[in-house]
């Protein structure tokens, strides 16, 4: 009696098993996809993985022939780890072939691991650059890639290292370019923050003109959050491009609207507060 | 046979903890995926995914009126239906599509828009067979979901892969689709330059070959453009599945029209500018959803009376209003009104009055309340974490809204170390313990001068004294930056929220225009509490 007991429970928990495995591979049965759904560009992975090896290699030998002491070693040292360390997640991220260090039980544990790997990579690397200034110009288009990668944390990792150094035009266009390519409704807070920045800095006409031609252009996420920041983005000298831009839009779209509304307050503004 | 009974017993007991722990993880999953009651799927259009209840992302009126002709019903699961829904979904997707190139690409050639529409209809089949909102067997209304139910919808956005966190981008079917074509155009355009992408417009099967890799690189990451050239791939059978639904266009089987002839009941134009209400094919003068009625007119109204109706357009009042008890009950779903010329509809647009009337307890738009505990600041009522409080800061109310469950669930809207955000400020039974309303003193978090304080003017070129509040009133005087003025009133105006403060000059009661408060806030930059 006791056995047969005991021979039921065992067929009910392998029951139970089978359910379970079945039920999991029913729901990734569906929209199934490989590691790296999630999108964007930075182009090639394989070759920007080969450009930072080759890059750094070359780059390193240089910074360890030149170094003079045993601290500034050790300083290249450490970011030779997260140089190799970025490298690594580069290549592997994205190829499905790839032969993994660690134990990934799905997917979504490789991706985590990589994301990891690669936003520690690129704090180090930029607390380096603070720290020594002087090998920014060698090691900051890691920065200009990174700001277009493929995925959004990453890209947001980017563009806070652009908020530590001072605007120019190459910095400029890297930003406007990751920006565009985004539909991360929270990056955009962080990346408008910046065109702010370099809007009073002196690039106002440049960074109405590409905020005007996403608001026209640009993907539909960003198109609306532009629209509704554009405010801030206007002044005298940049008006116009956005006065333009309001002709052009369709009448009572949504985005003309919210667009409206911005002009409305700068009118105001300049009719009420004397300008 | 004892002792060979015992490994036995252990056997069993490891294995019934493993299963125990193994199914506590599974459901912890779930319920962060906020899977209601989920059902399985079949492989066929409408039907596609594991569907969970729609409720708990959204609000199911809202999916039937904007959406009643992209809902499958599973429970009259006949051909005639999945011919409609196919109809209407493909015509849907091919206006969405058709809309976004000519938005994004207006200078594309007509080869190139027609597809570009082809390759999101066969992502879409290849995804989900086309699925997003079905109602069950159970008459529930399930939303589609997949990828261990992290990803949502026809397009299956998925929420960790993604940086969409606090929102809910992908519950919303039209969300949802112009978010997977914000991702495939990006490969669209990428899969220009590839290799494998050989030829150029005008070359047999060349835009085949776009809509391939851009497909690849959309489900492979950008490494994977010409992953579909590679047959022993890891992920090959999800090319050849994308390749296949390209080639066949199952959807033409069923759909009545095909994609360069929509007939989707939806105005496109309509839906893209939010006008709500946009499905032509919905002819009833409201839906009940057991409580509420939602309008064709895209208003909400509770049930007043007999053949009265008391509605609002702004959704954010619909917890200050309750309907009136001992009304006869009406049965979910359509309604048509028998007598609808005789319905009195009332419109309010009054929030403030209408909801301190509903809760007494509601602290005011610009009075000041103390926190009670450390609470969490929101980007939106319950939303993405911006911020944090300490218990005892003081902050101005900027706004508030409502949970909408009736349990009096308050947000306010505070600014908090220069960014806006929404607490949860406790119900009608415990709103004492979050938050409480006191006086401002020197240390609270000001946006704008409110009753009582004192108005600093801080525009550098100063700003006009109106004599009402409207920027083309009469101008009274114009008051110079750093001047203060007590404030009387303070009024709240239109779409915009535009802050007028009622303030004395030259002993004669003027306005002085503070900032607006939508779609963003910015008062700082006209007034401030003088200190």
């Amino acid at each position: 009696m006791k056995d047969r007991f005991y021979y039921s429970l065992l067929v009910l928990i392998i029951l139970g098993f089978v359910a379970l495995i079945v039920s999991d591979s029913k729901l990734s049965a569906l929209g199934d996809r490989s590691p790296s759904e999630s999108q964007q560009h930075m182009n090639d992975p394989v070759s920007q993985s080969k450009e930072i090896k080759e890059n750094s290699q070359e780059l390193m030998k240089e910074l360890f022939d030149a170094s003079e002491s045993d601290a500034e070693r050790g300083d290249l040292e450490a970011l030779q780890v997260q140089l190799e360390k970025l490298e690594e997640s580069q290549k592997c991220w994205f190829d499905p072939n790839c032969e993994l260090e660690f134990e990934a039980q799905s997917p979504l544990d490789a991706n985590s691991h990589f994301r990891k790997q690669t936003l520690d990579a690129l704090i180090a690397i930029k607390d380096f650059l603070l720290k020594n200034p002087e090998y920014t110009g060698k090691f900051e288009y890691l920065f200009s890639s990174y700001v277009a990668h493929q995925d959004d944390f990453v890209k947001e990792q980017a563009l806070e290292y652009f908020a530590w150094v001072e605007p120019n035009q190459e910095r400029l266009e890297a930003i406007m370019g990751g920006l565009s390519q985004s539909s991360s409704v929270p990056l955009y807070d962080s990346a408008t923050a910046l065109l702010k920045s370099y809007h009073q800095f002196g690039f106002g006409r440049e960074v109405s003109s590409f905020i005007s031609h996403q608001i026209r252009h640009g993907g539909f996420f960003l198109s609306r959050d532009l629209a509704k920041k554009s405010l801030e983005f206007m002044t005298p000298e940049t008006f116009d491009i956005f006065h333009r831009l309001q002709e052009e839009l369709p009448e009572n779209s949504k985005t003309s609207r919210i667009l409206q509304f911005s002009i409305n307050e700068y009118l105001r503004s300049r009719k009420l507060s004397g300008q | 046979m004892e002792r060979r009974k015992a490994p036995f017993r252990w056997l069993l007991v490891f294995s019934v903890l493993t299963i125990l722990i193994c199914q506590s993880a599974f459901a912890t999953d779930y319920r962060s995926n906020r899977c209601k009651n989920r059902k399985g799927g079949e492989f066929d259009f409408g039907e596609g995914g594991v569907g969970c209840d729609v409720s708990a992302y959204k609000e199911i009126p809202d999916v039937m009126f904007n959406y009643a002709s992209f809902v499958f019903n599973r429970a009259e699961e006949t051909e005639v239906q999945r011919k409609e829904y196919v109809t209407s979904m493909v015509g849907l997707i091919a206006d969405l599509a058709r809309f976004y190139i000519d938005q994004r690409k207006p200078n594309a050639s007509e080869q190139e828009k027609k597809a570009w529409v082809r390759a999101i209809l066969a992502k879409g089949n290849q995804e989900t067979y086309l699925s997003h909102y079905r109602i069950e067997r159970d008459g529930n209304i399930k939303l589609t979901t997949g990828d261990s139910l992290y990803s949502y919808g026809i397009m299956q956005i998925h929420r960790r892969w993604h940086k969409i966190q606090g929102t809910d981008i992908g519950v919303d079917l039209v969300e949802n689709i112009l978010y997977g074509l914000d991702h495939f155009y990006d490969y669209w355009e990428g899969s220009k330059s590839k290799s494998c992408v050989r030829g150029r417009e005008g070359n047999s099967d060349y835009f085949k070959r776009r809509a391939r890799s851009a497909y690849s690189a959309y489900n492979g990451g950008p490494g994977s453009y010409c992953r579909w050239t590679n047959s022993g791939a890891r992920w090959a059978q999800n090319d050849r599945g994308y390749h296949q639904k390209w080639k066949d266009q199952l959807w033409l089987r069923h759909a009545e029209s095909h994609q360069d002839d929509s007939k989707s009941p939806v105005d496109i134009n309509c839906l893209m500018n939010d006008e709500g209400n946009c499905d032509k094919s919905v002819n009833y003068d409201a839906y009940y959803d057991g409580d509420k009625y939602l309008l064709a007119s895209g208003e909400t109204c509770y049930r007043t009376g007999e053949a009265e109706l008391s509605c609002f357009q702004d959704s954010r009042m619909r917890s200050c209003f309750k309907a009136s008890e001992g009304l006869p009950e009406e049965k979910k779903g359509f309604v048509e009104f028998e007598k609808s010329d005789d319905m009195i509809i009332k419109t309010f647009t009054n929030r403030d009055l209408i909801c301190h009337n509903a809760f007494p307890s509601l602290i005011k738009r610009h009075s000041f309340i103390k926190l009670n505990k450390s609470i969490n600041v929101r980007a939106t009522p319950g939303g993405n974490l911006v911020t944090g409080t300490t218990a005892g800061d003081i902050y101005q109310v900027l706004d508030f809204d409502f949970k909408n469950d009736g349990s009096g669930g308050r947000y306010y809207l505070i600014k908090v170390n220069g960014k806006y955000g929404y607490i949860y400020a406790g119900d009608i039974e415990d709103h004492l313990e979050w938050a409480e309303e006191v006086e401002a003193n020197e240390d609270s978090n000001y946006v704008f001068p409110s009753k009582g304080q004192v108005a600093e003017v801080v525009k550098e070129e100063g700003t006009k004294l109106l004599r009402s509040p409207h920027e083309d009133s009469e101008v009274v005087t114009t008051a110079e930056t750093g001047e203060t003025f007590k404030v009387y009133a303070v009024r709240v105006i239109g779409e915009e929220s535009l802050v007028y403060l009622l303030v004395q000059h030259d002993g004669r009661m003027s306005y002085l225009y503070a900032g607006r408060m939508n779609p963003s806030v910015t008062t700082d930059s006209w007034v401030k509490i003088s200190e």
